[in-house]
Formats: structure tokens, C-alpha cells, sequence
């Protein structure tokens, strides 16, 4: 077989029958499956988040101004896809090459943003308690529960001194006898809006001076003999953090497959632009449709991992 | 890399240099509105609903509309082929269908709490 016979056709020219070079209509048939694969765990989710008895799903144990402003590092990188594609539109690969730089940056920072709280959810911890506190029991309690009598079964915070992924088994098998935990000022038992309604209290009995991170740095130790269960904030803490782990996972390695897409073409693949341009930009085309369909998961998985 | 790749040239003789700009003025308008999107997403947050239901679709509107500037502008789905539609249209009944499915076994699990711990 010749190479002319064997070469992909319609890289630039439009197939009749589709209205699209064949590119675009690949990509797009690829992000269709996509839909299929997200959607798939997107409706788990609703399944599982429905299906949760009231109170039960944690809210509050994620960032919130770190989840946004990933959000934000997201859609500038969208808009530089787009900007840079017009670029190569208008014969300008300088800037194309720059606004690139940008997303990369974009890209990474994203990940290591995301890795970042990755890490801090590693080393957060929940201990249950086989009898409950309750908030008037220990001032460190204190905004762990919506009232001053309502039982605090567990208690969510760091614990000094150990590493990531332990358990209660493994730190018995290390001689543990008790642990010292820094207690997080609140947790998901307050619901988003008690929550804001005691900020928005505290504001004013404080002369508008919030307390956030006030008290979470006190410590309080418990005997490791009043510890029903203890796990840091992984997937096997709770069906909230396996979908958190699996839904977030699945779209930091999708922005992974970006970023090497991208780095492919903006070096090695750049080549191409010298010999046929058209071909090049279209390239650019379809791998921007794959970083906006990653744009496009990231503005519904943010409301409802961080918000909801 | 060589300095061949830097030459800067119009890629397409036929590009409609002018329709061309106007796409960007056009992202740059989606930015800003996603932007402003994002703020209201998170300023929802604060607002209080009676119910989870109310905060959870006005949550997903929300998402909803700014995942359209996207697909509308970005994805350059709003004046698209018929097949990119065609392709959507089997794409969004198998997900809503999927969603649908869902939603509907809720009501006939006896027990939700198995689900969570």
C-alpha cells in the first residue's frame, strides 16, 4: 500500500457527508464517550447522595477558597486555548506559543493545587467515639454540633505525630495509647447555612472580627481505649470521599492527557505547523475541545463536591 | 526549535479574518461571564434555602448555565454541523437516561443508610 493510500484523509478538507474534517468528528465521538463514562459516575452520585440518611453526608471538609480558585486557574485556561487558537487562525504562532505557556502553567498549577488538598485530606483524621461528647463536655467542642446538647459522636481534625493512612489497628500495633488530636473549629454535622449563620453570628458578637481558625488549633488527647474507629479523609472513610477520590481522580488524570497533549504540540508536534499550518491549527482545534470538556466537569463537580 | 516554526503566516488564505476577531471578543465576553458565574456559585453557598432542594437546583442552574457558555462558545457547539447534533442528541438521551434510572431506584431501595458507612 502507498503512503498516499494509507494517509488519514480530511485532516483540513470537510467531508461532505459530515460537514467536518475528520478530526473534529473524532474528538467529538471521543468526548461522547466521555459523557457516557462521567455521566455514568455522576448519576452513582445522585444515587449515592439521595439515597443518604439526613444528617449523614459530610459537608464542610473540603476548601472552599482553594476550590474556587481552582476553578478560576480552569476557565483562564480554557480562554487561552480558545485565544490561542484564534492566533494560529491569524498566522501569529508567537502568541500562540505564549497564551500555551499559560495554560500549561495553568494546567499544573491546577494539579498541584489539587494534590495539595489531596494531601491534607491524607493526613485529616476522624475519630468515633465509643461514648459521644457533647459540646458542653469540653470547650475545645464547642461548634462541633448545631446545639450545646446535641451528642458529638466523632471528632474530625489533625492528629499530632502520625503519618498519613493509619487506622486504629496500626496504631495499636505501634504501642499507641492515645492520640492528640487539634479539633477543626467545625465539620459536616453543621449544615452550609449553620454555618454561615454562626460566622455571620460570631461576626457580631466580635465586633465583625470572624474567629475562623481560632480554636482549631487547640489540642485535646484521647485514650485510644475510647476510640470506636479512626480514618483519615480517604476513600474508605466514607462513601462521600470514595465518590470525592474517584469523581476528582478521574479529572485530574484527564488534565494530565491534556497537559502531555498540549506539550506534545506546542514542541515535538510544532513542526507541523511549518509544513501545514491548517493542519496544525485544526489540531489545536480538537485538543481545546478535550481541555473545554475538562473545563465543563470541573463547573459541575465543584458545586457539588464542595458546595452541596 | 527551529526557526521555521516561527514563521508567522495566515494558515488559511480563507480565513475570515474579521469573523475571526469577533469569535475572540466573544470568548472574552464567556470569560467574564463565567467568572462571574463562579462568584455567584460560591456566594450561593452562603445564601440560606429552606430546603436542600432549592439550594441544590439553583446549585446546578447555575452550573448548568455556565457549562452551556462553554459548550455554546468555547466548543463552538452554537452554530455546529448536524452531525455534531446528532452525535449530542444520542449522547444526551443515554445520560439523561442514565440519571433517570437512577433517580427512579431511589424510591425502591428499602434501606438508603446501607449506602453511606
Amino acid at each position: 500500500m502507498s503512503h498516499a493510500n494509507s494517509a488519514i484523509p480530511y485532516t483540513t478538507e470537510i467531508r461532505e457527508d459530515t460537514g467536518l474534517y475528520n478530526g473534529k468528528l473524532g474528538m467529538w465521538l471521543f468526548l461522547a464517550s466521555e459523557v457516557m463514562l462521567f455521566g455514568a459516575l455522576f448519576s452513582a452520585y445522585v444515587f449515592l447522595r439521595l439515597g443518604a440518611r439526613e444528617g449523614e453526608w459530610p459537608h464542610g471538609l473540603l476548601n472552599i477558597p482553594i476550590g474556587t480558585f481552582n476553578t478560576l486557574i480552569l476557565i483562564t485556561s480554557s480562554l487561552t486555548v480558545a485565544l490561542s487558537w484564534i492566533s494560529l487562525k491569524l498566522g501569529d504562532f508567537q502568541r500562540y506559543r505564549k497564551l500555551q505557556y499559560v495554560t500549561l502553567g495553568c494546567a499544573v498549577a491546577f494539579l498541584a493545587i489539587k494534590s495539595f488538598e489531596y494531601y491534607d485530606k491524607f493526613n485529616h483524621y476522624e475519630v468515633w467515639l465509643n461514648e459521644p461528647f457533647t459540646a458542653q463536655d469540653h470547650p475545645l467542642l464547642a461548634g462541633h454540633a448545631a446545639d450545646a446538647d446535641a451528642p458529638i459522636p466523632s471528632i474530625i481534625g489533625h492528629i499530632e505525630g502520625i503519618g498519613p493512612f493509619q487506622t486504629l489497628e496500626t496504631l495499636k500495633e505501634a504501642g499507641a495509647t492515645a492520640v492528640t488530636i487539634h479539633p477543626d473549629k467545625y465539620h459536616y454535622r453543621l449544615s452550609a447555612w449553620q454555618q454561615a449563620e454562626r460566622n455571620m453570628k460570631e461576626a457580631s458578637t466580635r465586633g465583625g472580627a470572624t474567629t475562623a481558625g481560632g480554636e482549631d488549633h487547640a489540642e485535646l488527647s484521647i485514650d485510644l481505649s475510647r476510640v470506636a474507629r479512626l480514618s483519615p479523609l480517604v476513600p474508605r472513610h466514607s462513601t462521600y470521599f470514595a465518590s470525592y477520590f474517584t469523581l476528582t481522580g478521574m479529572h485530574a488524570m484527564h488534565v494530565m492527557g491534556g497537559i502531555l497533549a498540549f506539550a506534545y504540540l506546542l514542541w515535538p508536534g510544532a513542526r507541523m505547523w511549518s509544513e501545514d499550518p491548517e493542519r496544525y491549527t485544526n489540531r489545536i482545534e480538537v485538543t481545546g475541545l478535550f481541555w473545554h470538556f475538562i473545563d465543563l466537569l470541573w463547573i459541575f463537580l465543584f458545586p457539588i463536591l464542595y458546595l452541596l | 526549535m527551529s526557526d521555521a516554526i516561527l514563521i508567522s503566516e495566515p494558515p488559511a488564505a480563507t480565513a475570515d479574518v474579521e469573523h475571526v476577531l469577533r469569535m475572540r471578543r466573544q470568548f472574552l465576553r464567556v470569560y467574564g461571564a463565567l467568572v462571574v458565574g463562579t462568584v455567584l456559585t460560591v456566594a450561593m453557598y452562603y445564601v440560606y434555602f429552606e430546603e436542600m432542594w432549592q439550594t441544590v437546583t439553583v446549585a446546578l442552574l447555575i452550573a448548568s448555565v455556565k457549562g452551556s457558555f462553554v459548550a455554546a462558545v468555547f466548543m463552538h457547539l452554537w452554530r455546529a454541523e448536524k452531525s455534531l447534533y446528532t452525535i449530542l442528541l444520542y449522547t444526551g438521551v443515554v445520560a439523561v437516561g442514565l440519571f433517570a434510572l437512577s433517580v427512579y431506584s431511589i424510591f425502591s431501595v428499602p434501606a438508603p443508610h446501607y449506602f453511606v458507612r
